[in-house]
C-alpha cells in the first residue's frame, strides 16, 4: 500500500476546506408553514377518514 | 451560528487546528491499522473519504451542541459519532480480492480505532481485557453489529456509554 504522508495530506485537505471545495450536502425542501396551510386540511382529512370504510378495516385488524 | 454551503462554519466553530488534527489522527491511525493487519497489498486509503468523515463528524457535532446547550461533547458522543461517520464514508477501499480474514475492513478498522480508546477511558490494558471471556464476547457482538445490524451515531454512543458504565458499576 502506498504510504501517505500524513502532514502533506492534511495540508491538502485543509487547503481544499479553506478554499470552499467541500460542498455541504443538502436536500431540497419545499418549505411550508404547516399551521397556516395544511393543519386544518389534515384535521378534516382525519375526520373524513373516521367515517370511511377504510377506517372500519383498521378497526377490524387483528 | 451562520451555516454556509462550503463548511466554512466548521472552521469558525472549531478552528483549523482541531479539524486538521482530527484528520491527521484518523489518517495516521487507519494507515497503521491497515498495515498492521497485513492489508497493504489489498487496500488503499481514500483520503477524500477520510476528509468527508471528518467534515460529517464535525457537522453532526455542531448541530448537537446548541440543542443540548453543551460547549464540549463527552467521549461517548465523540467515539459514537466518529465510528458512525467513518463507517458511512468507508475510508479503506479494496484494490484486489481480499482473503476472508480481511473482509469488512472498514468495520474491522473502526474496531481497531475505537476499542483501544474505550479501554483507555476505563483504564484497562488490552492484555487484561483479552483475558476476559465477557469482553471477548462483547467484541464479537460489536463486530457482528457493525457488519450486519443497523447502527447510528446515537446507538453507538449508547454502546460506548453502556460499556463504560458497566465497568464502573460498583461490584
Amino acid at each position: 500500500m502506498l504510504k501517505i504522508n500524513v502532514q502533506q495530506s492534511t495540508e491538502r485537505f485543509m487547503a481544499k476546506l479553506r478554499g470552499g471545495e467541500y460542498e455541504v450536502p443538502t436536500i431540497s425542501n419545499d418549505e411550508v408553514v404547516y399551521s397556516e396551510t395544511k393543519e386544518r386540511r389534515d384535521t378534516e382529512a382525519v375526520e373524513a377518514f373516521l367515517s370511511s370504510e377504510l377506517s372500519n378495516k383498521i378497526i377490524e385488524l387483528k | 451560528m451562520e451555516f454556509d454551503k462550503k463548511h466554512q462554519f466548521l472552521i469558525r466553530e472549531f478552528g483549523e487546528d482541531v479539524i486538521s488534527q482530527r484528520y491527521a489522527t484518523w489518517l495516521n491511525e487507519i494507515q497503521k491499522i491497515v498495515n498492521c493487519l497485513g492489508g497493504g497489498d489489498f487496500f488503499y486509503i481514500d483520503e477524500d473519504n477520510v476528509a468527508l468523515a471528518v467534515l460529517d463528524y464535525f457537522t453532526d457535532v455542531i448541530r448537537l451542541k446548541p440543542f443540548h446547550h453543551i460547549k464540549h461533547i463527552n467521549v461517548q458522543k465523540i467515539y459514537g459519532y466518529s465510528m458512525f461517520w467513518l463507517l458511512k464514508n468507508k475510508p479503506v477501499q479494496t484494490v484486489a480480492a481480499v482473503p476472508d480474514s480481511l473482509r469488512y475492513i472498514n468495520e474491522r478498522t473502526v474496531l481497531f480505532m475505537f476499542v483501544p480508546k474505550m479501554l483507555a477511558e476505563i483504564g484497562l490494558h488490552p492484555n487484561t481485557a483479552a483475558q476476559s471471556e465477557v469482553f471477548v464476547n462483547f467484541l464479537n457482538l460489536l463486530y457482528y453489529n457493525l457488519r450486519y445490524r443497523q447502527s447510528n451515531s446515537q446507538s453507538l454512543e449508547l454502546m460506548v456509554d453502556a460499556f463504560i458504565s458497566g465497568y464502573r458499576l460498583p461490584h
